[in-house]
């Protein structure tokens, strides 16, 4: 299914990795893992849906951390770490807005609400948008990565007040459809159910260095060109 | 020359170069104005029913307003390179942005001046009991509003689609003073008092704080060369 | 919505998405990697 590159043995490595750890989530997921009392099968988007959004927010760290840097140290690498990152994280984001509903609509009834960890995915996600959207407006010139990191910092620096005042809002009405994972009492989840649900968190995890990689190296690849191509016209 | 002289010089410099033209303040009044009668027009006249809706309409047209005002206070500056004279001047970068948010915030406060009494008399709407609090959750929440706005408009100022650009980056930055100041807005209009908003009225100030002071800090890597 | 259904969408999208993105990489790296040796081969000719 994924590509295994022909180059040097560590891409192989991480792809071969990542399959398996898929594959091991896919089984514990559907054979592994019991039917929900109440929502029965659709619950089984849960775990694929849960970690998704924690790749979201890993990637988004991702991004912070490496503006940071990139402003302070101004290598290209951080500032290629940061945009591939939020590529991937835009891309698992959407995976979270749309699963989101598909899981909702038979349980709740209703394909949106604006609880809270919806409504911040979805600022999230428009966050990511815009910092795409930077770097699409400043083409080739040098600004562009110093923008998207001075951006890819304050937006993440937004995130957590929007949870806290969506939160305060949802405190304030009182409603909240969307179930709680993990609370002061440790996760909500039968005992049959972790091994698939912190497994899929593992995989994706791998999953986020693997593409991590290929699109790093890629990147770097056509940073090289430019590169020689500068040196041999310019 | 202390810090708070180079940003009055540079504040008036604003003050001058807006009452020379006054393109901003025009068109974000007018804009603001058109904005209530659309209103008008589209909303049932049942006045519970709008009552409801208000504290959204009013920061919404606010939002957009400011939007607009913000767009072009970058912008004006790219023409004739006038940025370039302004960072040629020996000062901390720092000012340029306060000066800046200054401005903008006295604009927006101007246009809020002429148009929420007019959104009022437009609704009917009696005017809410505790008028301090109400003025005090616009103040706070406009001025988060021009803070990062301001920023904001700085960097989008450079790209190839300024204008378009702004609102996509502003808007969701803004999501949490729209929350805080539409639902503080929404007890207010109930005759609640500060006890009970408190806890969005302190979401208003984290916002202000956090997002002048992060800006100042990031604000001289948008001006490098 | 029957809830099998919903359930075999979602994992669709999902296994859509991930495999479109990484084919798109795939795809992309050919792309560079050839532009690179093409780049790299004329410039050993040059010299």
């Amino acid at each position: 299914m994924k590509q295994i590159q022909g180059k040097k043995g560590q891409v192989g490595a991480l792809a071969w990795l990542t399959f398996a750890a898929i594959t091991i989530a896919l089984f514990l997921v559907f054979i592994y893992a019991p039917l929900e009392a109440t929502m029965r099968e659709v619950q089984k988007i849960f775990y694929f849906h849960v970690a998704s959004a924690w790749l979201g927010m890993l990637a988004f760290f991702v991004v912070f951390v490496c503006s940071i840097l990139y402003l302070i140290k101004r290598e290209t690498k951080w500032d290629i770490y940061a945009y591939t990152s939020a590529e991937i994280g835009v891309i698992f984001t959407s995976i979270v807005l749309v699963t989101g509903p598909i899981w909702a609509r038979p349980i709740w009834n209703t394909w949106w609400t604006w609880d809270i960890r919806l409504t911040t995915t979805l600022i999230m996600w428009f966050l990511y948008l815009a910092y795409g959207r930077i770097r699409a407006s400043l083409g080739e010139e040098g600004k562009r990565a110093v923008y998207g990191a001075v951006f890819g910092i304050i937006a993440f620096i937004d995130v957590p007040i929007v949870f806290f005042s969506i939160r305060v809002w949802q405190d304030y009405q009182k409603t909240g459809l969307h179930p709680i994972v993990i609370n002061s009492q440790g996760t909500g989840l039968a005992p049959d159910m972790k091994p698939a649900f912190f497994f899929s968190l593992f995989a994706f995890t791998i999953l986020y260095a693997y593409l991590m990689q290929r699109s790093v190296k890629i990147e770097t690849m056509k940073a090289e060109i430019k590169a020689i191509k500068d040196n041999v016209l310019g | 020359m202390n810090f708070a002289r180079k940003v009055q010089i540079l504040l008036w410099k604003e003050v001058k170069s807006e009452l020379r033209a006054k393109e901003m303040i025009s068109a974000m009044l007018v804009f603001s104005l058109l904005v209530v009668a659309v209103f008008g027009f589209a909303l049932p006249s049942d006045r519970e029913l709008v009552k409801q809706v208000f504290p959204g309409i009013l920061w919404v047209t606010l939002t957009f307003a400011g939007i607009l005002g913000l767009n072009r206070s970058f912008v004006s500056e790219k023409q004739n390179d006038c940025i370039y004279g302004l960072m040629l001047c020996p000062m901390d970068r720092a000012a340029i942005y306060c000066a800046k948010t200054i401005m903008n915030l006295l604009l927006m406060l101007i246009v809020e001046l002429i148009t929420i009494p007019l959104f009022f008399v437009m609704f009917n709407l009696t005017a809410p009991p505790n008028l301090s609090l109400f003025l005090l959750v616009l103040a706070v929440g406009t001025f988060g509003f021009m803070s990062v706005g301001t920023f904001l408009s700085a960097l989008a100022a450079n790209t190839r689609s300024s204008e378009v650009l702004l609102p996509i980056l502003m808007i969701p930055m803004i999501v949490p003073i729209l929350i805080s100041a539409v639902q503080a807005d929404k007890i207010i209009l109930a005759g609640g008092g500060f006890l009970e908003l408190k806890i969005f009225f302190n979401l208003l100030i984290v916002f202000a704080v956090v997002f002048t002071v992060v800006p100042l800090l990031l604000f001289d890597y948008l001006l490098e060369v | 919505m029957d809830r099998m259904f919903a359930l075999f969408i979602a994992y669709t999208f999902i296994w859509a998405l991930i495999f479109w993105y990484t084919l798109r990489l795939g795809k992309r790296q050919n792309q560079v990697a050839e532009e690179l040796e093409a780049l790299k081969k004329s410039l050993k000719g040059r010299m």
